[in-house]
């Protein structure tokens, strides 16, 4: 019949017409149509930083999991800010599920990176091999991150691209420090020397990898647990040794800086020469906290505007820690922590005691009692609050403080405690307690008492840096050490692998 | 006058119209049908005793009777058919009933007939005026029913189709007419979650959920092009709907092929009719208020005296002490609340709500036409005000239609529209506030309790702009050609285009990002445009006893949708807020472009033998470009059968079925409800301040969401799934129809089983992936159920006239199998529990709804409680100390073991049910009343934990419940069976009290109508939540109880 041809007709004519069936990705990149320049590279680069500034990564759940944790912070009892200020935690504590997240959003990343650009043809040579090497940097400090963090984790060395490769074995301890050191010999060689904000070069890889052969050193030396395996403590203390000489002593673009309070000015982030991996948050970064930080508020106690000092050496002057925001007294530093530093360490005027009008007279000074003082502003000061992020040109709540990954003292006390206590290591401890105002350390240490001084000097040095938890860890100090909270049990070595994770890839 | 034989001729070169033209009354065109059906088909009409031989013919005695019709409420009925019986001498009734004709013998049979009225016959004896009134066919077999491309006697369907009457849903106002179908259709379900949004906003489900993240709406085909998915389609004005037809088995979806999986819900708007014209007005006026009382604290000691308590328990710092806490926020001391020396009480409600709400609809229009042209206009307002001050939506559409019968072989139709609307948004406010606080400070500027505090509501109603518009038309021509007897081609194309703005303004000091940014304001704007044409051939062939049907054709859509949204962030001066974007010191632009098209053939074969028994076959093939390369065609095939038992001899001579019929057909359909570019990899782009330069960075995982408490979490998307293909639905239905009781009840049954296999739905991963949740298919469900409609004539008897419809869903829905572990990474658990999480996480859970094989999907996962612990058990841990939740698995050490957790409850209603009771008087008056409930559904109900009038009973140390636990303010709240509640529930959906008004009094007026509705006056239920009525997972949402809205409206027609 006529009707059935021209039907028939219709259908064949539709079903030979794929290409309107093709399905384009209009207004979206795509593995299909990126990676093609340089700049394309670049930019998928910097998305593989990009976690590092956020939230649940460096710019706060890593002070959570990693400070808050210690005898650094207390909670007064005041207000709920985690429950991590009392270890209340299980896997499904959001601390322990983003971190976890946003490192692997790192790997990922990372990962893209080194499938595709080893094949790019638009790219130079060198950028090449600058961008792989920084994206085999990157991911072995996320694994670092993690490792530390958890312990067994899965190891994905590819981008995951289908649901069958989404389960990943959990890698062993001695695994993934095995992937790590590969990582960064990799990464060292091919990268140059350029300091820039938000970005590594082969000084913090150096600085990365003498990390690593440090924890696996002083975990072994101390029975920390999880790293039983480590053949020989000394060993990889020299190892470690090596790559923190080639920061303190074979490079000129980085350096102890002689001014303390330099090393925390919101304005000398970019061109100080203490900070070899920094990152680079910036108040007038667009979008969302993670392109600018809201770290001063953070830090600060629960007043409007607060004015500090604008000298820890008692000149005069007053400044803004930050302009025109209130704080939240969300990071509250125990006074009895901060009884622990020497009273002519200047490191301990990092923690704020007296506070200003703005005409430089005083409005207020910290005292313990403070907290059940009836005038509101004395109320809210009863902890010495920590002055490492501040932003006086803030714009509105927006800053510019940043995290201080890798300075250049932590650098010179991990040659310090890898060396031991040689006249090298004497020396560069010696540097950092210098600056400080503090004489020299007793000589004449056994190298056990010196590490010990070692560690203690940079609980004073790294306090509310990111670093409290770690250090515990790599010496086995956990239970001795943290003593103004309940620590539980079970987590004090590694923090759980987040229930999402253990639900859907068992261990 | 004009003669049957004329009529005849026309109607059956028309016999394909294929939208359901035929089914309304006061219809020239439903004459013509009913003209032709009493001819061709005469067992249709009911005949009774009568047989051929009974007719003589004698023309010798020609004379003219005369007579009017009337319906039961003594109305004049127009457009009836009268003819004499066995002749083609006849008539049709004109505007006022009356009739004329020409009779040759007494002994000579009128027969009266009339679309969804029983037909009567008359002897004309030695009579020359007659008075007929006809009564109500309470099922109207003669129905036509609209069915995709093209429509068939409601007797000769064999798939399963429920259908209601525009007129049903209309007594109140709604922003879109899903939400009015509630209750009225057999095998539909909608859930009106947001009853107190004034666009509208509801889930539709047709036979329960098959999909787990593919779309579960049905699709929406209106006037035979595809509108969309239901849930809150705008873009249909409810008043000008003629009817609703539900497409619900595999045998009538099959022929939407990829989008039939879901159901269809078919609507047809109202036409003009010939030869007459009529204005006609409506107007509603609804008052909003709620049907309970509000729950929240207003006794303000109390509430400090708790929350101080929660706070001790937790081991910090109470809050009511006359201090600043660590926000900055002060709080007076209990004492002075006490005493009064904190003088504050600000009930937020007066600020946040109205009481009432006032929703106001109009609608307009003039229908009419001549011989060969209709056409229908209307114009309706709605201006529909939310719950919350400031929430409002407001709409004007214009609808036309225009039909030409060019000739006797052409008729020409189109439709076109217009429709614009504004929505200002001021939803989610804080009605709960504490009432301590002031609303102003002493010198009138808004009071914030700390400088981060943003939820000061009438800063946020006054300051704030969040506002959209949109303005959108479509354009329908259809041509259908008798290309010759029995052979019609209709071609259609249609197009839709809209676009839509919205602005956006968030001031600095009373809102978060205002205060960030130093104002935020933006614009968004889009666009689309969807191409949609058609072409189908029927042909039509009678021969003896062999009735067939073919229907084939082709389709093809396009969609394309484009967008830009730019935002201003940084404003020295305020004043001119979103308008001045370029004043902002930065500017963000996004912008964003999709295009999916979907291509199509399709046919349909009807063969009937002897009008008893009836096949269907449907074929469709779906090409669609959302799916990989491999997978892009589908194909939908489907049967059925039925047979019309009572036209038996066995069956009529039982005397008691008036009608009968079984049904069967199984059939698949697919479903494609994904959004575009989900098998290929996206890339996410952020912002990477480096060296004094902001880079705009990309690479793999991008964001597609939020979770967490605040949403403050991003989730990650954006990898590739190559394999993506249709989701399949088979579905297998057997059904009865059937009348009885001299037709006076009739019942419509349907049992179905339905397996959804290849399930599209959106896997969580692991979070080492890098990415959140990835869309695959895999799996299967199984939806098995039970449909019965009940329609019954109660009293017909003097003056009153009463009526029942019942309508009873039952529904059992099961996880059959999700995949691989290898491929879907479900997990085991320690019972053997092989389930995969779905859904956004609860309270402290990372999840609650699963998705567990052998259980009904969106069942509740979680831990059991076993009561509250009265004696301290295990170590110091806060969770073993008295007061706290007994959990199942709680250990020593305060941990609780994860493999305690188990199914703890099924959001899924064992049935659900609704009631429609009318009761009519002649004198005008008529009362309606539909009740709707659902049974046997569980609900996790958080407002168990959080509703100020419960919280008095928790547990302490005199008051040793087992019900709650004590306050403690840092609990972590797991998901829980403690949380699970009965969510059965019983409601007065709507009472309706109308009158007619008396034509003969008013005798300009055709018809006029006023009443009084009453929607969701009661509800019966037992949960703790503000509104039984929640979501398909079962999370408990309303923030405060469900809207009553009294609506008092009036029709008029002239």
């Amino acid at each position: 019949m006529k009707f059935i041809t021209i039907i028939a007709i219709a259908i064949i004519s539709l079903t030979s017409c794929k290409r309107m069936l093709e399905e384009k990705p209009y207004g979206v990149f795509s593995n299909a149509n990126y990676y093609n320049t340089e700049q394309d590279a670049l930019n998928a680069l910097l998305y593989a930083y990009d976690p590092i500034n956020n939230i649940e990564y460096a710019a706060r759940f890593m002070f959570n999991l990693a400070d808050i944790t210690t005898n650094q912070y207390k909670s007064y009892n005041r207000g709920l800010a985690t429950p991590l200020y009392n270890w209340d935690v299980n896997p499904n504590t959001d601390e322990f599920l983003y971190f976890f997240k946003y490192a692997y959003l790192g790997v990922s990343r990372a990962n893209s990176i080194l499938e595709n650009v080893p094949g790019m043809k638009n790219i130079s040579p060198t950028s090449r091999k600058q961008f792989i090497a920084e994206a085999h940097f990157l991911r072995a400090f996320h694994y670092f991150m993690l490792v530390r963090t958890y312990g067994e984790v899965p190891l994905h060395e590819k981008v995951v691209e289908s649901i069958s490769q989404a389960k990943a074995t959990y890698a062993s301890i001695e695994q993934l420090y095995a992937f790590i050191i590969k990582d960064l010999e990799l990464a060292i060689p091919a990268m140059g020397i350029a300091k820039m904000q938000g970005r590594a070069d082969r000084v913090a890889a150096q600085f990365l990898l003498s990390k690593v052969f440090l924890t696996m050193a002083s975990s072994k030396m101390t029975g920390a647990k999880g790293y039983e395996w480590v053949s020989d403590a000394e060993q990889m203390y020299a190892k470690a040794a090596e790559y923190a000489g080639a920061v303190v002593n074979n490079q000129t673009s980085y350096s102890l800086d002689p001014n303390l309070l330099n090393v925390y000015d919101v304005n000398h982030q970019a061109d100080g020469v203490e900070h070899i991996f920094i990152t680079s948050m910036y108040r007038d970064g667009k979008a969302y906290e993670g392109n600018f930080s809201q770290l001063p508020q953070l830090y600060g106690i629960g007043l409007p505007v607060i004015y500090i000092a604008s000298s820890i050496t008692g000149g005069t002057g007053v400044q803004k820690t930050i302009e025109a925001t209130s704080s939240w007294s969300y990071y509250r530093v125990d006074n009895d922590f901060y009884d622990t530093y020497a009273n002519n360490d200047l490191r301990k005027q990092l923690m704020v005691t007296t506070i200003y009008n703005e005409n430089g007279t005083v409005l207020a000074t910290y005292a313990p009692s403070n907290i059940n003082s009836g005038n509101p502003t004395l109320n809210a000061f009863f902890y010495p609050f920590c002055r490492k992020y501040t932003d006086p040109l803030s714009l509105g709540t927006r800053t510019s403080a940043n995290v201080y990954l890798m300075r250049f003292a932590e650098a010179a006390l991990i040659y310090a405690e890898s060396v031991g206590p040689t006249s090298e290591g004497y020396a560069w401890v010696n540097k950092v307690r210098a600056r400080s105002g503090l004489d020299p350390l007793t000589a004449g240490l056994s190298p056990q008492a010196f590490r010990e001084q070692i560690w203690k000097e940079r609980t004073w040095e790294l306090a509310f840096e990111g670093h409290g938890i770690y250090d515990l860890r790599r010496t086995n100090q956990v239970l001795q050490k943290i003593t103004n909270k309940q620590v539980k049990a079970e987590y004090a070595d590694f923090f759980p692998v987040p229930q999402r994770e253990t639900d859907l890839n068992p261990k | 006058m004009l003669t049957i034989k004329k009529i005849t001729m026309k109607k059956c070169n028309q016999n394909n119209w294929p939208t359901g033209l035929f089914c309304r009354k006061k219809m020239a065109v439903t004459f013509f049908a009913l003209g032709c059906f009493s001819l061709t088909a005469p067992a249709f009409n009911n005949g009774g005793n009568y047989t051929n031989s009974h007719y003589k013919y004698d023309k010798i005695h020609a004379r003219e009777v005369q007579g009017i019709v009337l319906d039961n409420n003594g109305q004049p009925l127009e457009g009836v058919s009268v003819t004499v019986k066995g002749t083609s001498v006849g008539t049709a009734t004109d505007a006022n009933g009356k009739f004329t004709l020409s009779v040759n013998a007494d002994d000579q049979i009128l027969v009266i007939s009339f679309s969804g009225m029983k037909t009567q016959e008359i002897s004309v004896g030695r009579q020359s005026s007659f008075q007929i009134t006809l009564e109500a066919d309470s099922k109207g077999m003669e129905e036509v029913i609209v069915v995709g491309y093209g429509a068939v006697k409601k007797s000769d369907l064999t798939g399963s189709v429920a259908s209601v009457k525009g007129e049903k849903i209309t007594q109140s106002s709604a922003g879109s007419f899903e939400s009015l179908l509630q209750g009225r259709v057999s095998g539909l379900q909608v859930i009106n979650s947001g009853n107190d949004n004034p666009q509208g906003a509801t889930t539709v489900r047709v036979r329960g959920v098959s999909s787990i993240n593919g779309s579960n709406a049905p699709l929406v085909v209106i006037d035979g092009i595809p509108l969309g998915e239901a849930g809150n389609l705008n873009a249909i004005n409810p008043n000008i709907i003629a009817s609703v037809e539900v497409l619900k088995d595999a045998s009538a979806t099959a022929i939407y092929g990829s989008r039939g999986a879901n159901g269809v819900i078919m609507v047809t708007t109202k036409r003009g009719a010939n030869n007459r014209t009529n204005v006609w007005l409506n107007q509603k006026t609804s008052l909003g208020l709620f049907s309970k009382p509000l729950d929240y604290w207003q006794d303000a000691l109390t509430m400090s005296i708790l929350e101080d308590e929660s706070l001790e328990n937790a081991g910090v710092e109470p809050r009511y002490i006359g201090r600043r806490d660590p926000s900055g926020t002060y709080y007076p001391s209990r004492e002075e609340i006490k005493n009064g020396d904190w003088p504050y009480r600000t009930d937020w409600t007066k600020y946040v709500f109205r009481q009432p709400s006032v929703t106001q609809d109009y609608n307009v229009g003039v229908e009419g036409g001549n011989k060969n042209s209709r056409y229908y206009i209307s114009l309706g307002y709605l201006d529909g005000q939310g719950m919350q001050v400031g929430d409002d939506y407001d709409k004007i559409a214009l609808d036309l239609s225009y039909d030409n019968r060019v000739s006797d072989k052409l008729l020409i139709k189109t439709v076109a529209g217009l429709w614009k609307a504004n929505r200002n948004f001021n939803y989610g406010m804080n009605y709960s506030r504490n009432p301590l606080f002031p609303v102003y400070n002493g010198d009138g500027s808004y009071y914030k309790m700390n400088q981060q505090d943003y939820g000061n509501v009438v800063a946020m109603t006054n300051e704030r702009v969040s506002n959209a518009s949109n303005m959108d038309g479509y354009a329908t021509l259809e041509v259908n050609w008798d290309v010759m007897k029995g052979l019609q081609l209709v071609l259609r194309g249609s197009a839709r285009a809209g676009s839509s703005n919205n602005f956006t303004f968030n001031p600095p000091v009373y809102t978060f990002p205002g205060d960030l940014f130093n104002g935020e304001g933006g614009m968004g704007s889009s666009n689309y445009l969807n191409i949609t044409s058609d072409a189908f051939l029927t042909y039509t062939k009678k021969l003896n006893l062999h009735n067939l049907s073919v229907m084939g054709g082709i389709t093809y859509e396009n969609n394309v949708g484009r967008g830009l949204h730019a935002v201003g962030q940084g404003f020295a001066n305020v004043i001119l807020r979103e308008e001045n974007l370029s004043g902002a010191e930065k500017q963000l632009i996004f912008n964003s472009r999709s295009e999916t098209t979907l291509a199509s053939g399709f046919t349909r074969l009807n063969y009937a033998f002897n009008d008893r028994y009836l096949l269907t076959f449907t074929a469709r093939a779906d090409g669609s470009s959302k799916f990989g390369d491999d997978n892009k065609w589908g194909f939908f095939p489907s049967g059925a059968a039925s047979w019309k038992m009572s036209e038996e001899d066995f069956i009529k001579d039982l005397n008691f079925f008036d009608q009968l019929k079984v049904r069967a057909s199984y059939g698949i359909s697919g479903n494609q409800g994904i959004s575009p570019y989900q098998s290929i990899s996206q890339f996410g782009q952020d912002f990477y301040y480096m060296n004094g330069k902001e880079y705009i960075i990309y690479g793999v995982g991008k964001e597609i969401g939020r979770e967490g408490a605040q949403r403050e979490y991003v989730q990650f998307g954006g990898m590739a799934n190559k394999n993506l293909r249709w989701e399949k639905t088979a579905q297998f239905d057997i059904g009865v129809d059937m009348e009885i009781l001299d037709r006076r009840l009739s019942i419509t049954a349907d049992f179905y089983h339905k397996k959804t296999s290849d399930l599209l739905r959106r896997q969580f991963l692991n979070p080492s992936t890098g990415f959140d949740r990835v869309w695959t298919n895999d799996g299967k469900v199984e939806n098995k159920g039970f449909e019965l409609s009940l329609d019954g004539r109660i009293i017909n008897k003097g003056n009153f006239q009463f009526n029942a419809g019942l309508i009873f869903n039952m529904n059992r829905n099961k996880v059959i199998d999700i995949g691989s572990q290898e491929s879907s990474g479900y997990i085991i658990d320690a019972n053997g529990l092989r389930y995969e999480p779905y859904g956004e996480g609860i309270l402290n859970d990372a999840y609650l709804n699963v998705l567990a094989i052998g259980h009904p999907i969106n069942s509740f996962y979680g831990y059991k409680v076993d009561g509250i612990i009265q004696n301290r058990t295990g170590s110091n841990a806060k969770n073993n100390q008295p007061g706290e939740f007994n959990y199942v698995g709680l250990k020593g050490d305060g941990g609780i073991d994860p493999n305690a957790r188990t199914i703890i409850g099924d959001p899924n209603p064992d049935f659900t049910a609704s009631l429609n009771l009318q009761l009519t008087h002649t004198s005008g008056f008529d009362l309606a009343v539909l009740l709707y409930g659902m049974y046997g559904n569980d609900i996790f109900a958080t407002r168990k934990l959080d509703r100020a009038s419960l919280q008095i009973n928790r547990w302490t140390g005199e008051n040793p419940t087992n019900d709650r636990p004590s306050l403690r303010a840092d609990r972590q709240y797991l998901a829980s069976s403690w949380f699970i509640e009965d969510g059965s529930f019983l409601r007065v959906q709507h009472v309706t009290l109308g009158y007619r008004l008396p034509v003969k009094t008013f005798k300009f007026l055709d018809h006029g109508r006023v009443y009084l509705n009453v929607s969701n006056p009661v509800t019966w239920s037992k949960t703790s939540e503000f509104d039984p009525e929640v979501g398909e997972n079962g999370r408990g949402s309303a923030a405060y109880p469900r809207i009553t809205a009294i609506t008092a409206g009036i029709e008029i027609k002239f």
